[in-house]
């Protein structure tokens, strides 16, 4: 009775650790969580790490000690018509600092990327400085927060869990198949 | 049922759900990119009103313009044997008056050849007030709708101002198509459903359900359906052949003269290409520089044609390339188009002096956007066949555009 | 098949007039009646638009062949089976003209909020057919003759019979002849050609493509002489269903013994 009780509340907390929970990126600009706004329209932000993980985009969680590119887009119209300030900033005792910028600028094609050569861990910002649609000195800021962490995501529970989810499912099966010869047998 | 039993069956319900959060996390949305690449081609589309223009109700629109089938259909779906000439609205917010394919009438469906390109012209009326998107758009057989570029459009006024009124063959006039004999419909409703719910309360009035089920267990049918209920029942079935026949007979009178639905199909011939052969273009090597969103076409193009000739735009899935270098190639974009649906940045290409007559040269053209991204057509590297497709126009030294389709494989690529 | 004791005293204390007894039974009546006319118009709507659908929806697709044929056929299977129950449990020769009023609220009701008021279809493009005159006749042959295949013959083929009687006089208006484009066309045709249809192009009506004539009755006859022969088997294949569902049988009532009556449950589990 004890050993069941214990089996079932297990059982119960895996199920909040399902990995659906946790996918992100490649949806459409509606649906993607790699997105922020400035002046109450949209950009997008992605990473990629070609040597690592080819096409693979990130945003939020990068892995860090490897070749990175930063790719801003703006999707909103208007930001491809006034200058933007662009800036990557990291976090040091509590405050952003520039780490890379660029040149204010006008993005006719509306993005931009940044090269990052070997990215260290640490907290990170993209942020966006932009004039204003209608008033010229009026600024506007966005900002993006990413955090870059060190590889040993495979350690902790979440990414133990997604590494051996196989496992799980293999489990259950085997449960099933355990249950339903039990029922052929009586 | 004891513990057991039921410990089982919650342990295998919790299995379950952990198992099905597994299966949904690696779901993916696309929209195909191919579909909107080596499909249709539109182009020289133009709106009777500018872009965000406010219309009223009852005012009329027109769409026309080109629309070019790509040699290179996609092998996936079906060759367009079978196609439809619409409207993209949302629903009839706009009516349709007229619409026509190198001014065949396009009431049915009609068949076309890849590789050609037809005129189209739709004609709109504005029904519903609103602010709505309108595009053109032709459903293909088994692909669906392929949609066109588009404006927004503001209707302003009332829904009950509108009026389509049509003459019929029998000389009779029909004020409004919406409404028109609709008043018959409500009358003929009315009468079956007040025959159908005298017969439900003939049988309601009485005790219903136990009182009649244990009458029926005792089998004292004589108390459950009475002579007087039989005859009802008989006079009730004469009532109801007598009223369809009495109502056809009128009916017949009436409306003497009827056919019935059409549903033929429309032929539309091809107005051959003068054009061909006059320049070739061949995509040597095709590249998506994705951090820069950048398609980079490296083509080899021959000039055949007397003239010298030079790239003026690159156009694809609606998207449109200009070379602003190219005023003959400026002055091809008509004031009002939708903008986002042309690149901001000059369509790049490396050597942009004239192709001479005889002159073969091989060109890199640069396609800059975030459009690539935001329409997702970079995730036609996921797609089954990862090739693209799009529309090259040339301009020779007179300013005659010369439309050449361009095509192949893409790779991705963080090389510049 | 006859009652038992406690059962003969309910039906004495039922039929009394102003008895406590029939009160009860009455306002369970009203509430049975209430939720199965909802149940009905569900199930019944919900099995209309999924099975006949597009046909019964739009007046450019209701052709003399598809729509003729397949309506009747697909309108008698539920009525057919409720008509067990209805007759042979509680002697009420009402299953289809239930099925049909329940069927014209839900679809009046689609129409217009859905349709018309939402999505801004016209009214005299998205009216319903009339069913109730042959589901009606059903019903009166089946009150008259009390026997399974005399029903199946003449009440099931009567709903196909009077399906395309009952709904030309509303649908001879929409087939006068009209001229569009150079093309004659029927007022129905040009109907679905002038209000858009976006996701709904033209290739995809399932309408008999024939030529012109002069009078709409000859293709309409053989429709119906054909779906009347199915209608027949219909109906007596899904009174048969009706039957075995209706006669499965039921589980034990177990609340009973929470109100005392632990020896019938007991009873009952035997």
């Amino acid at each position: 009775m004890k050993r069941q009780g214990r089996l079932s509340i297990l059982l119960f907390a895996l199920f909040f650790y399902a990995p659906s929970i946790y996918a992100h990126g490649g949806l459409t600009i509606d649906q993607d969580k790699c997105v922020f706004r400035v002046a109450r329209t949209v950009v997008h932000f992605t990473a990629y790490q070609p040597e690592v993980s080819q096409e693979e985009e990130l945003c939020k969680d990068i892995p860090a000690g490897n070749n990175t590119i930063f790719v801003v887009d703006f999707v909103g119209e208007k930001l491809r018509k006034k200058p933007i300030q662009l800036s990557v900033e990291q976090k040091t005792n509590n405050r952003y600092e520039s780490y890379l910028s660029k040149v204010s600028q006008i993005y006719p094609s509306g993005t931009t990327n940044l090269n990052l050569p070997n990215l260290g861990s640490g907290e990170y910002r993209i942020s966006l400085l932009f004039n204003g649609p209608d008033d010229a000195s009026a600024h506007t800021e966005g900002y993006f927060y990413i955090t870059v962490t060190a590889s040993n995501k495979e350690d902790s529970m979440l990414g133990l869990f997604d590494k051996y989810s196989w496992l799980l499912i293999l489990a259950s099966i085997g449960f099933v198949a355990y249950l339903l010869s039990a029922r052929l047998k009586s | 049922m004891n513990v057991t039993t039921v410990f089982k069956k919650t342990v295998l319900m919790l299995m379950l759900l952990i198992v099905s959060t597994v299966i949904y996390a690696h779901g993916e949305r696309n929209q195909e990119p191919f579909l909107r690449m080596k499909t249709l081609q539109w182009y020289d589309v133009k709106w009777s009103v500018k872009n965000e223009a406010t219309i009223k109700v009852n005012d009329e629109l027109i769409l026309e313009g080109k629309v070019h089938f790509f040699s290179r259909w996609p092998q996936v779906i079906n060759k367009p044997d079978t196609i439809f000439l619409a409207n993209a609205t949302p629903g009839p917010v706009f009516i349709r008056e007229e619409s026509y394919m190198n001014e065949v009438p396009m009431i049915q469906s009609t068949g076309v050849e890849v590789g050609e390109v037809y005129d189209f012209r739709v004609k709109l009326k504005a029904r519903i007030p609103g602010r709505h998107h309108v595009h053109p758009m032709i459903n293909v057989e088994s692909a669906g709708g392929l949609v066109g570029p588009g404006i927004w459009v503001n209707v302003e006024g009332d829904a009950d101002d509108f009026v389509y009124s049509v003459e019929t063959r029998t000389g009779q006039t029909i004020e409004n198509l919406g409404t028109y004999a609709t008043g018959n419909v409500y009358k003929w409703h009315a009468i079956w459903a007040a025959i159908a719910a005298f017969w439900l309360i003939w049988w309601i009035r009485r005790p219903l359900l136990i009182q009649r089920y244990l009458l029926v267990k005792d089998g004292q049918w004589g108390k459950l359906i009475t002579l007087t209920d039989k005859k009802m029942g008989a006079t009730l079935m004469v009532v109801i052949i007598g009223l369809l026949i009495y109502a056809n007979s009128i009916t017949r009178e009436a409306y003497e003269y009827t056919i019935p639905l059409q549903g033929g199909r429309a032929v539309v011939d091809v107005v051959p290409n003068s054009d061909k052969g006059l320049i070739t273009v061949k995509n040597k090597r095709a590249e998506y520089y994705l951090p820069g969103r950048t398609v980079t076409i490296d083509a080899e193009i021959t000039n055949n044609h007397n003239l010298p000739i030079r790239i003026g735009e690159f156009t694809s899935a609606n998207l449109r390339f200009i070379n602003k270098a190219l005023p003959y190639a400026v002055a091809g974009l008509d004031e009002g188009y939708p903008e986002e649906l042309v690149a901001g940045a000059s369509l790049g290409i490396d050597d942009d002096t004239s192709i001479m007559p005889g002159e073969t040269k091989r060109v890199l053209i640069d396609a800059t956007d975030v459009a690539w991204e935001i329409e997702r057509l970079s995730s036609l590297l996921n797609d089954p066949d990862s090739s693209y497709g799009g529309l090259l126009f040339f301009y020779d030294s007179n300013g005659k555009r010369i439309i050449k389709e361009v095509y192949g494989q893409i790779l991705p690529t963080f090389k510049k | 098949m006859s009652l038992e004791q406690h059962e003969a005293k309910l039906l004495s204390a039922i039929s009394t007039p102003g008895s406590d007894a029939a009160k009860i039974a009455r306002g369970l009546d009203w509430i049975v009646v209430g939720i199965l006319v909802f149940a009905i118009i569900a199930a019944y709507h919900i099995h209309m638009m999924l099975t006949v659908g597009d046909w019964d929806f739009w007046v450019d697709w209701k052709d003399r062949m598809n729509w003729v044929t397949l309506t009747p056929m697909l309108l008698v299977v539920i009525p057919a089976a409720l008509s067990y129950p209805f007759m042979e449990k509680f002697g009420l020769p009402i299953a289809g003209t239930l099925c049909a009023l329940c069927l014209m609220i839900g679809e009046w009701a689609s129409r217009y909020f859905s349709f018309h008021l939402w999505t801004y279809f016209p009214m005299s493009m998205v009216w319903p057919s009339i069913v109730i005159p042959g589901l009606m006749l059903m019903d009166m042959v089946y009150l008259l003759s009390r026997n399974l295949f005399v029903t199946s013959i003449f009440g099931g083929s009567a709903v196909a019979f009077a399906f395309a009687p009952a709904n030309w006089p509303i649908l001879a208006p929409y087939h006068v002849p009209v001229i569009h484009m150079d093309q004659v066309v029927s007022v129905a045709d040009l109907i679905g050609y002038t209000f858009t249809r976006t996701a709904t192009p033209e290739y995809l009506r399932m309408i008999e493509r024939g030529t012109l004539r002069t009078f709409g009755g000859e293709s309409t006859l053989i429709s119906t002489f054909f779906s009347a022969f199915v209608c027949m088997i219909l109906y007596f294949v899904w009174w048969k269903i009706g039957e075995w569902l209706t006669n499965m049988g039921s589980t034990p009532n177990v609340l009973k013994k929470y109100v005392g009556y632990s020896d019938d449950v007991e009873k009952e589990k035997q």
